[in-house]
């Protein structure tokens, strides 16, 4: 059984990743947080009894039906939103941000070129992840960016290990091209990509 | 691969990324490390406000989880002193009063016990680690204590 | 009937009022008869101390007894070697020495060699110089944020 503090522990070890991966997901800093907030309370009242061992996976699929959820809410109130802006005229999801100001850049002590260059380059990792097909995304995510194995991460997506293999391939291929097409051999990606070996 | 890898080294260009190169697993695996690198340097710049809601989240499911356990402990606890609500109830004589009264007094109790164990259990988890840590550290207390050492240190 | 009912209810409810606050109250009053065994043998530096130490310090110590199994053994015996003089040190003194701990835990490792050595070397100044940089440098902490 866990301790409060050993969920403390837990979840402060995954809250970041795990609200910028949702935000990838559902398009939606506020929904995002909603969503993580959904999954921590329902990890503490569903799974409090299960030793912390068992947390990442636990968490994990949690917070992908929760955002599952989300998405089958999400397609009613678009239907909403399209029907009353067929009557009404203007279209309300016409978001589009200039990612450069919305990023919140901490100060690194690095040159700020080169600060400069890794913001953009993060804008586009982060755009072209959010234009990843939902389950390439959530393949990515659990096996590269959450480390967990093929098993594991097949356990969670409700899939064979075979299609998980599938997917983080398609995932890496396509967020590779869409970043080579961004052109960010330029911006330095290149190189962080083939100097680390 | 062989190949690749010398592309690699000679030109140093992301546009030698093709189908081949990726569908090899080291390949991937290396360009979805250097993702997952910036996607770490960017949670660690989350906006305040994020990052306040994201702590008091985490803060009301581990509040939830102290609850729940300090109240199964009380219901054990509860569950042993069974025999005197019996008792007790017994001696009011009617049955479904006996009943009615013994699950008041239950969740009463129930309530009572556990705001008392969550303030107490609150207020022991806020220390996160007690002395013992200090204690046992690669310093004696005292090192930590002498403002003579801390102004020793300044001047040397 | 209802009446009756009402009593007990009540009765009830102030007695575990009572026994709840006592119990609360208690946990930081207890005597060195009361503690338990396993209490008593990691606070054993105290025994001669212990009913004079303030709650709150009790408190305290009781919290390093609930953490001291947890521990390994070597630091164990640290723990043991430095209880006493830690249960002597003024108010001051033990918060000065908490918030400098939590400086020094973040420390990168090179830097804590560095000051243990620092500290060793300083051991080995003459005590009256120790208490003249004392005297010299200001309290670092107000009342305020004692224990």
């Amino acid at each position: 059984m866990a301790t409060p503090k050993e969920l403390s522990d837990f979840l402060a070890t995954v809250e970041r990743r795990a609200f910028k991966q949702t935000a990838y997901a559902v398009r939606d800093d506020h929904a995002a947080l909603d969503i993580v907030q959904d999954a921590m309370m329902k990890l503490a009242e569903k799974y409090g009894d299960r030793p912390p061992t068992e947390f990442p996976m636990l968490f994990q699929r949690i917070l992908q039906n929760t955002m599952r959820d989300f998405w089958r809410r999400q397609k009613v109130r678009n239907m909403w939103t399209s029907l009353l802006s067929s009557f009404g005229g203007n279209d309300a999801d016409s978001e589009d941000r200039d990612p450069l100001e919305t990023i919140d850049v901490g100060d690194d002590s690095d040159e700020p070129s080169i600060q400069l260059a890794r913001n953009q380059t993060i804008q586009l990792i982060e755009h072209a992840l959010e234009k990843l097909p939902a389950r390439q995304r959530e393949a990515f995510v659990l096996r590269y960016w959450e480390e967990m194995d093929v098993a594991e991460t097949a356990e969670i997506m409700g899939c064979s290990d075979g299609s998980v293999k599938t997917h983080c391939s398609r995932a890496v291929h396509a967020l590779a091209l869409e970043l080579k097409k961004q052109g960010l051999d330029k911006l330095g990606l290149s190189n962080a990509i083939f100097d680390r070996k | 691969m062989n190949m690749h890898k010398d592309n690699m080294t000679n030109q140093n260009d992301i546009n030698l990324i093709d189908d081949d190169m990726i569908s090899d697993p080291v390949m991937e695996a290396q360009i979805a490390q250097s993702i997952t690198d910036f996607l770490n340097n960017r949670v660690q710049h989350l906006k305040p406000e994020q990052e306040q809601r994201l702590s008091a989240a985490r803060n009301a499911a581990v509040d939830y989880l102290a609850e729940q356990q300090a109240q199964y402990s009380t219901a054990n606890r509860i569950a042993g002193h069974g025999n005197v609500l019996h008792w007790f109830g017994q001696h009011v004589g009617n049955n479904i009063e006996q009943h009615r009264f013994a699950s008041t007094a239950l969740l009463l109790v129930v309530m009572l016990v556990t705001f008392f164990a969550v303030q107490q259990f609150g207020f022991n988890n806020n220390l996160e680690n007690s002395d013992a840590f200090l204690l046992a550290s690669d310093l004696p207390p005292e090192a930590y204590a002498d403002k003579g050492f801390d102004a020793w240190i300044e001047s040397n | 009937m209802d009446r009756i009912q009402l009593g007990l209810k009540s009765a009830l409810v102030i007695f575990f009022l009572l026994v709840t606050a006592s119990a609360t109250a208690d946990e930081s009053n207890v005597t060195w008869a009361q503690l338990t065994d396993s209490q008593r043998q990691v606070l054993n530096p105290l025994a001669s101390e212990w009913d004079t130490l303030r709650p709150w310090q009790r408190e305290k110590m009781l919290d390093i007894a609930r953490d001291y199994p947890k521990m390994s053994q070597e630091k164990q015996v640290l723990v043991k070697k430095r209880l006493t003089n830690w249960s002597r040190m003024t108010p001051y003194e033990r918060e000065n020495a908490r918030k400098r701990h939590q400086q020094f835990k973040a420390l990168p490792a090179d830097k804590k060699r560095e000051l243990r050595k620092k500290w060793q070397e300083y051991q080995k100044l003459p005590e009256s110089e120790r208490a003249k940089l004392r005297a010299e440098s200001p309290e670092a902490y107000g009342d305020s944020d004692l224990d």
